[in-house]
This record gives structure tokens, sequence and C-alpha cells, in this order.
């Protein structure tokens, strides 16, 4: 699309808006014809098709209004643009309440499905506030100067503060399960939140420090889930021996699986590591025998604590509730759960910090920034590698390993490539080597879209989500990376007057 | 014997299949150097769309055959390469100058964003119409085993061969397919030259994208099942035929098709069905770590 | 003539074809150990490819290359690209700067000490547990602590690496821009950062790719003065690829001009500045024409 801005008002410009507009919402409509216009649907043993075209009247419009708005923005006519877009968005509200409100209502709707009606209203909202947002934000930025860059955070909080903080969080975040108005969903979706950091955490060793693109992240999950399946059923080991020991199998894993793909670039190794996921998950759900097929493994002992377990007291007093002086509920298993993947999220990310600090890291970010460089200065390109995949592999494994025990069943189904994706959209929209953007990434794509009424739009979310970021902030959300080491840290006289 | 050459034959016609769409993989890696992951949604969405202009034709009462064949392609390639184009235009050409993995990651963005799309508009089940060319034709008679070749099958290799060379000479003969090459070789010098380079990779997107489209049409054709996730599994499996004959090349392309084509059916026709998919993947598995450059590539030679 | 000077790299009979091309046809040169020896020609004479069989990137078609310390000598052409910058320790730089952009100078110093590090800190694992460096106050409770521990052995090594790097920085000047993104820089000061870079990894021979390209001619008198500081002080070999005569002729010891792939002249900087087949590579015709 041609982004020339002009300054002038002209009419030839409005011309070339709406000609713009024009183009775009025919290319909608071309687009979204036969799949949005037709619905196929299967009656008896025919398939037959349900008329829909005038959604496809509906799209033409909205894309034509909506890159009507935003022409006009650019041609600095942002006035009449917020004044559209603001009509559009008023006339699907008020009809919307009115349909709420009466069960019909005299503005028609194009959509028959309100829920899609509601999301078209809230993205001419958004546009609406957008285009005022950026109305005050141009001027302000033509009488910016100029600042040079430095590496140093715009907000600068002294370490005794950013403890401080981190002590509340933790203490809220303790708390949270014992306070009344968290119920047993909202516990599982804050476990669920957590359980996605710890693996995008992982995930963001091998994508955003070492700069491999691991599509097959997945397989290593699996591996510490039937890790710990496998071994409790067959083997009674206890949940805690498991932990540690899924974490080194799925290292173990992924050192095997690192290496035939060391020397394949950006786009193959993606495409190769894509595959072994694949495989794994096709054995996973054909060998019947070891691995329950695709019914999976059900039954996977609870964690128990100090041979306490989580079970109804049957008057033998070695249950949780009776050791605790509390009554049995269910909810005691779902709140240690949850305390103990917080646990394992600290940890994990303990670990990371400290490992970007220590040379492994560093080569690690060197191997991403400039792999020949690396290979120039004598590090083994082939070792670091190999101790991303690894190490990214082993926090996969005891994720798993949790999950399994959370659960208490695992089947394929949940390791499929879209989990791959999920992880992956996390840690890109988080922005890539970035700890606490991935934390906000998790908020935003799990926590939100966990609403019910949204679930068969999450995925397409994703998806539009991953190349919305990558066209608007190819970094992420929080793209800033903080340098582990600094001049202050050398002995005088080098650290004199280091900031 | 006879089982085996059964096998094999079908084997080239899914290897056709599997062709047509490799060649839009290697087309695009060789001018822009990425993987285009959303092709094989391309390929799911050719297939949605012959899918539904040949119920709409059959709703609208045209029964003549061939002529609606010949409409159900005119249509379904026109809009599947306007899908093509369009994701090329928003999805790639913004990402032309970001780091090396954006490109990559905004197609992966886009493959799980239209498989979904799809999935809501039509539904998740897959969806299957009567088969539509019937009949075989017989090639041998013996004692123990007879060969037939559907008429169908026969259509599909026909057509593979008349796209090849149409596409061979394309390339070769054609100002167009010179301007291509000139880009596949040098970007900015072709752009130094005055060659169109947003035109060129427009217009292969739509090549691969048309391409793509008759695939998709053939599948519906042939195996009258369609559903969302096609597109992911034939994706992976033609780029695995792409890389297998060398990418970047297109004859290398059809080459790994068929090849790939009549490996997946051997191995179901004789190992085990389920595990076919596997013996796809394991072959991309293996020829990316073994022979990278597959079977006609050209080895790449690190620039310092 | 007997040499009383000890060569630190033979390269015999190099020869490298890619396919039909002869990039490099039968060159033979010594570099002799603490001098400054370059290598000169036209562009396309085979230069860069030179370096880049020195340092492993391509393998020679035929050839031997030795590189001598007094414990050993390494045949470069059967090392891969690494161990040649870890075991043979010879450093070289590029000639389109390769830095790490998005990490600090000081960090881009640290990678270069990455195989001690990764030493003394047990690969990485055993000092997990170690303290960080964070500590100015060496001689407080915690840091007791961790000494009777013997858990502080990292924390020490990372302490003398950061100031080995802050040395080499002060020495090209860019001591007070230690914690900027490296991409902030100035091209001068990328270049300089890239010979500190690699003189933090210790090498035995220094290989410097076209290290005055793009620098003004203040710029390329800090450079020589540099690089004989580097030659007399550090012990260091320098091997040196350049086309800015202002700096190969004031510090080099010894020349190699190639022109072609081949050899054509070797000798001190007097001597090539009169040699009429040099001079006929450069400029196309000889001295008797004018």
């Amino acid at each position: 699309m041609d982004t020339t801005l002009s300054k002038s008002s002209s009419p030839s410009s409005l011309a070339k808006i709406l000609g713009d507009s024009a183009i775009m919402s025919l290319v909608g409509g071309i687009l979204g014809f036969l799949l949005i216009g037709f619905k196929t649907e299967a009656r008896g043993i025919n398939l037959e098709l349900d008329w829909r075209l005038s959604q496809v009247l509906a799209l033409v419009v909205f894309v034509f209004v909506g890159r009507l708005c935003l022409g006009l923005r650019q041609f600095h006519h942002r006035l009449p643009a917020i004044f559209l877009a603001g009509v559009v968005s008023v006339y699907f509200v008020i009809g919307l309440l009115l349909t709420e409100m009466y069960g019909f209502s005299d503005l028609p709707l194009p959509y028959i499905d309100n829920k899609l009606n509601w999301m078209t209203a809230a993205i001419y909202m958004g546009l609406v506030m957008y285009l005022a947002a950026t109305y005050r934000l141009k001027k302000v930025a033509r009488e910016k100067k100029i600042v040079p860059p430095t590496s140093h955070p715009k907000i600068y909080l002294s370490p005794i503060f950013r403890w401080m903080i981190a002590i509340a969080v933790l203490f809220i975040l303790i708390s949270l399960p014992f306070l009344s108005v968290i119920d047993r969903r909202y516990l599982n979706i804050l476990t669920q939140v957590l359980l996605y950091v710890v693996l995008a955490w992982g995930l963001n060793i091998v994508v955003g420090l070492a700069g491999l693109l691991d599509l097959g992240y997945v397989a290593f999950y699996a591996v510490g889930a039937y890790s710990y399946a496998l071994l409790s059923q067959y083997y009674g080991f206890s949940f805690w021996l498991c932990l540690p020991l899924a974490g080194l199998l799925a290292g173990g894993f992924g050192v095997m699986l690192g290496f035939p793909v060391l020397r394949l670039r950006g786009d193959y190794l993606a495409i190769v590591t894509l595959g072994f996921g694949e495989i794994i998950r096709m054995i996973l759900v054909n060998w019947y025998q070891f691995t329950g097929g695709p019914n999976g493994l059900n039954q996977i002992p609870k964690p128990s604590v100090l041979g306490y377990v989580f079970e109804e007291p049957k008057g033998q007093g070695n249950t949780i509730s009776e050791w605790l002086g509390l009554s049995y509920s269910s909810e005691h298993f779902y709140i240690f759960m949850y305390l103990l993947i917080l646990v394992i999220a600290m940890t994990v990310l303990w670990f990371v910090k400290k490992l970007r600090r220590l040379p492994i890291g560093r080569a690690w970010e060197a191997l991403r920034e400039d792999e020949i460089a690396c290979r120039a200065l004598g590090l083994n390109p082939t070792n670091v590698k190999l101790a991303a995949f690894a190490t990214g592999a082993m926090i996969a494994g005891v994720a798993g390993c949790f999950f399994a025990a959370y659960q208490g069943f695992i089947s394929p189904e949940s390791f499929t490539f879209m989990e791959s994706v999920t992880i992956l959209a996390i840690v890109v929209l988080g922005g890539m080597g970035n700890q606490l953007g991935i934390v906000l990434a998790t908020v935003i794509l799990i926590f939100m879209l966990e609403f019910r009424d949204l679930e068969q739009f999450r995925m397409l979310a994703l998806g539009g989500l991953e190349v919305f970021i990558m066209i608007w902030r190819p970094r992420g959300l929080i793209s800033r990376r903080y340098p582990t080491i600094f001049r202050r840290f050398a002995s005088p006289p080098f650290s004199l007057n280091a900031r | 014997m006879g089982y085996f050459i059964e096998q094999l034959i079908n084997g080239l016609s899914l290897g056709s299949v599997y062709g047509l769409i490799a060649i839009g993989y290697t087309m695009v890696y060789g001018i822009i150097g990425m993987v285009n992951f959303a092709h094989g949604e391309v390929f799911m969405i050719g297939a949605f769309h012959a899918l539904i202009t040949y119920l709409l034709l059959q709703t609208l009462g045209v029964a003549i055959l061939p002529v609606a064949i010949i409409i159900v392609l005119v249509v379904s390639v026109t809009l599947t390469a306007t899908y093509g184009w369009a994701i090329e235009r928003i999805a790639y050409r913004p990402l032309r100058g970001s780091f090396r993995l954006a490109p990559l990651i905004s197609a992966i963005g886009m493959s799980v964003f239209l498989q979904n799309y799809v999935q809501l508009l039509q539904g998740a089940r897959p969806k299957s119409i009567p088969p539509i060319i019937q009949g075989s034709l017989h090639l041998f008679e013996g004692e123990d085993f007879s060969i037939s070749i559907s008429y169908l099958r026969l259509f599909i290799i026909i057509a593979t061969v008349i796209l090849m060379i149409f596409f061979t000479l394309l390339i070769t003969k054609t100002s167009l397919g010179r301007s291509q090459r000139a880009c596949e070789q040098d970007i900015k010098m072709a752009a130094l030259l005055g060659v169109n380079v947003d035109r060129v990779i427009s217009i292969t997107f739509i090549i691969g994208a048309s391409l793509a489209a008759i695939a998709g049409l053939m599948f519906m054709f042939f195996y009258g099942v369609v559903d969302f996730y096609m597109g992911f599994i034939a994706g992976v499996k033609a780029f695995s035929a792409a890389v297998l004959g060398g990418i970047g090349s297109l004859p290398g392309a059809m080459l790994g098709g068929l090849l790939l084509g009549v490996i997946e059916s051997l191995f179901s026709g004789y190992f085990s069905v389920e595990y076919k998919d596997l013996a796809a993947f394991s072959v991309l598995v293996l020829v990316l770590i073994f022979r990278p450059t597959g079977l006609l590539g050209r080895p790449e030679v690190e620039k310092v | 003539m007997m040499n009383t000077k000890t060569p630190i790299l033979d390269v015999e009979h190099l020869t490298m074809r890619f396919g039909g091309l002869t990039a490099i046809d039968d060159v033979s040169l010594t570099a002799v150990k603490g001098e400054i020896t370059a290598i000169i020609g036209p562009n396309g004479a085979g230069k860069t490819t030179l370096f880049n069989c020195l340092t492993g990137f391509y393998k020679p078609t035929i050839g031997r290359l030795s590189l001598h310390q007094p414990a050993k000598t390494f045949l470069l052409e059967r090392m891969e690209g690494f161990k040649i910058a870890r075991i043979a320790k010879v450093i070289r730089t590029f000639q389109n700067i390769r830095l790490f952009p998005a990490m600090t100078l000081l960090e881009n110093m640290m990678v270069s000490q990455h195989t001690a590090l990764m030493k003394a800190s047990g690969f990485s694992l055993l000092a997990l547990l170690s303290s960080s460096n964070a500590l100015k106050d060496k001689n407080g409770f915690y840091q007791k602590w961790q000494d009777f521990l013997k858990l502080s052995f990292y924390a020490n090594k990372e302490c003398q690496a950061i100031d080995k790097c802050c040395f080499w920085l002060n020495q090209v000047g860019l001591l007070e821009r230690a914690d900027e993104p490296a991409s902030s820089l100035p091209y001068g000061a990328q270049r300089r950062l890239e010979i500190a870079r690699a003189m933090c990894a210790d090498p035995t021979l220094l290989c410097l790719d076209e290290p005055a390209a793009g620098l003004n001619p203040k710029e390329s008198a800090e450079l020589n003065h540099l690089l004989l500081e580097i030659k007399n002080n550090h012990a260091t070999s320098i091997l040196l690829i350049e086309h800015d005569m202002s700096v190969v002729m004031n510090i080099s010891d010894h020349l190699v001009v190639l022109n072609y792939g081949k050899k054509i002249a070797e000798g001190t900087p007097e001597d090539i500045q009169k040699n009429p087949t040099v001079i006929e590579a450069y400029l196309g015709h000889t001295l008797h024409d004018e």
C-alpha cells in the first residue's frame, strides 16, 4: 500500500484515499466471497451450501470504512476519520444494546452471531481511541529532540526498590489462592499461566537468547510428562524423584535432537525441529503398547508431601487434611500445585538470570548476534547450541512432569504443533530474551483469552497477533535488553566515574 | 507385481500433487530466501474454493462435466492466487528489511491464522463429496493381475506434465522468467538494473498459489475430502519434496514430489498405513540433516 | 644467510580452487614472530581468501599452513575453524566488521574470554552457586562467607576478566562507553573495538582484515600507534591485509604482494615501493612508460 504522506488536502488526495479504500475492500470481497459467502453443511450424505452473502457485503463495507479512516488520518483529515469511526461504533453499540434489551432492533446488524457484532464494534471503538490518541502524539513527536541511544533503562529504579517490588509481587502471588474470590476456575487459570510462563522461559533460552527457532519444543514437554507417567506406573517412582529425572531425560532428548540439526540455519532448523516434534507425537499416538496411544495414560499419581497424600481421610492418618487439621477438600491439592508451580517458576527465573550472567549465557547471545564472529573468537558453536537445546529441554521436561501430576492424565492431544506455536507466540510477543515481557505476553494470551465465549477465536487471534507484532514491533512488547556486566564491576582505576 | 505397479501409479499421482505445491515453496525460497509456511494453507484454501465452486455450480444446475471443471478451475485459481498475493503483501513485504527470523515467525502466524479462519467459517468437520470423475483405463490384463489406472489419476499426471512444460518455458524463455532468475541470483543488482522487484516477487507468489490451487482442485476431485487441517500436513510433505529435490530448483521440486509420493505410497502399501506420515516426515529430517542441498540443488558456499 | 628470526607462520604452496576458479595459486610466505607482516595487492588478488584459509573458513585445496608456537606446531589446514582460534590462538577481524550489536562493548569483550571463563566456572554449572561480582565491598561478610565455602572462585576470575577487558578498552580509547550497545558506536570506533576484542583473547597471531578501511588520516595514525603498541608490548605477531599505504608502509616489517592469486613480490617496504612488478600490478604500466 502506498504510504506517501502528503500534507495537502486537495481533492486528488481525497480521491486517492477513496480509491485505495475501494481497492482494498474489493480485494477483501474477492478473498471472502466464497469462503465467507457460502458455508458447506453436511446434511445426510450430501454436502449443501448455505448462503451468507450478506456477511461478505458486511466485510467489504467494514474494510472500506476502516481503510478510509486510516487513510484520512494519514492525509491529516484526522477529525473526519474519528467522526466516521465514531459513527459506526455508535451505530453498532446502539443496535446491540437494543437487541439485548428488547430482543430485536430496528437497526440492522450485519452478523447473525452477536459476538461478531460486538467484536466489530470493539474494533471501531479501538480505532477511534487510536486515532484520538495518536493525534496528540504526532504533535509531540515533531518537537522531540534526538536523544543518543544508551542501554540505561529510562526508568531507573534503585536495586532496593526493585527488590521491594519483587517481594510485594511474590507476596501477592502466594496469597492469591487463599482469597475467597479466587475459586477453582481462576486458580486453574493462574496455574496454567504459570505453567506457560515456565515453558516460555525455557523456549526463550533457545529462541530468544541463542536465536535458534525451535518449532518442536512441545516434544520435550511431552517427554517430561510421559516420563513421570510411565516411571510412576512401572517403577513406582515418586513425583519428587521424577521431577529432576524428567528434566534430565528431556535434556538428554534435547541433546539428541540438537546434534543432527546443528549445521542448519534459520528456516531449515525450524522445519527440522517441527518434523521432529511431529514424529515424536506420531510415535506417542501410534505406539499403543507403551504410551497408551491416542487415549494416553491416566491415573497418574498425585505427589505426596512427606508421606502425606492428597486424598480423603480413610482413617489411616496419612492424608494432608488430617495432618493440617482441616476438613478434606479437593481444593487443597490445587492450592498446593499452584504454590508448587510458583516455586518452580521462581527457580527457573533465578536459573535463567544466573545463566545469562555466566559465560554460557553470553555465548548464547553472541551466537544469536553473529555466529561467524563467535567461531573466530574460539567459541565452539556446536557445544553452545547443544547447551541451549539441552537447557531449554530440561525446563520443558520439568514443566511436563508437573503437568502430568496436575492433570492426572495425559494424551498426545496436549502435545500438538499448536502448543509449540502458542509457546513460540508468547516468546515472540513478549520480547525475545526478555523475562518480564514473557510474563506479560502470557498473561495477555492465556489469561484474557480464557473467557469461555471467545475460546474459539483464541488461535485465530494468536496467529493474527503474531503477524501483527512482527510488523509493528518485531522485537516484541518489551524489547529492551538488559546487559549483565557493567564497567562499575571492574577494579579501579577502570571503574572510576562509572554509573 | 500388479500391486506394486498399482502403488507406484498411486504414488505418482499423489506425488504430482505434492510436486505442484512444492514448486510454490521452491520458487519463493529461491527468490526471497524464506520458507513460506503459509503455502500449505493456500493449498487448503484452493481445495475449499474448488469444493464451494463445484457445489455452487451444482446448485445452479451446471451439469456438463468438462464445462464445470473448467469453471471451477478458473474461479478457484483466480481466488486462491489472490490469497497468495494478499499473504505476501500483508505478512512478508513489510518485513523485508527485518531480522532473519521475522518473516518466518510471521509466516507461522499467518499459517495458524488461515487454518483457524477456515475452521471458523466452514466448520471443523471434514467435508466429503462423492467422486466426480468415474471410470478407469485398463492398461494390462494378465492372468494373476491386471493394472488399471483411473481416468482421474491419468488426468492428474497429464495435467501436471503440461503445467511443468508450461512453467519451464515461462521461466526460461520469457522476460518475466528472466527477471525472476535475475532476482534469484542477486536481488539488489536486479533492482539496480531496473527490474521491478516488488512485482516479480508478487508474481512469484501468484504463480505458486495458482499451482497450489490446481493441486487443491485435483486433491478435491480425487479424494473428495477436504478439511481445514489438510494444509499443514500437505505443506510439510510438499516442503520435504522441495528439499529432497533441491530447494531453488523447479525440476527438482517436481522430482522430489514424485519421489516422495512414491515413497509414501509404497510405504503405506507394504508396511503400515498409520505411520505413512511418519515416513514423509522422516524423509524430510534425513534429507535436511544429511544432504540439505537435495538431489538437484546447488551447494551454498559461506560468504565471510 | 642464517635467519635469526623465528617464524610464527609458514604458508607452503597454498592453492585454493573454487570449481573452475583458482583464487590462490601456489602461494608461499613466512611471517616472522613478533613482526608485522602485511599482505597487499589489488582487489580480487585473493587476500581475504588467504585469511579465510588460515582461519578455517575455507579448506585449502592444496597446501600446508603451519603455526609455530613454542610448545607445538599446529597444522591449520587440518583444524576446525573455532579450534584455530581457541588452541592455535589465531584471531582475526573481518572486512565487514562483525561485532555483537545488541551487546554492550564490555560484553563484546568478555565473549573473547569465553574459554577461560568456562573452565573457571566449570562449564557454567559449578558457578551457579557462586556469587556474582556485584559486590564492591570485597571484604564484606558475604564475600568472606563465599571465600570460606570456596564458592567465589568464579567471581574472582570474572573480576580479572573484566579488568582485562577494561584495560583493552582503555587502550583503544573506548573505556567511557563500555556500557553502551556496540551498535551505537561510529564506524572508526567499531573497528577499534574489534581489534580490542581480538586482543582480549590473547592471540599469538592477530590477523587484521583491512583495519584502516574507512578511517580518516588521523584515525589511521592512531591505528598505527595501536598496532605498534601491540607488537612491541604484547608479544603478538600481526598479519595485516591493507590497502592504505600510510598504514602499511609505516608500520610493516615485511610485505607480501599478491596479484591474481599469485605472489609477485616480497620484502621490506622500501624494496616493495621500488619493485617494478608491483608498480605495474597497481598502476598497470611500468615506470619506463611514463
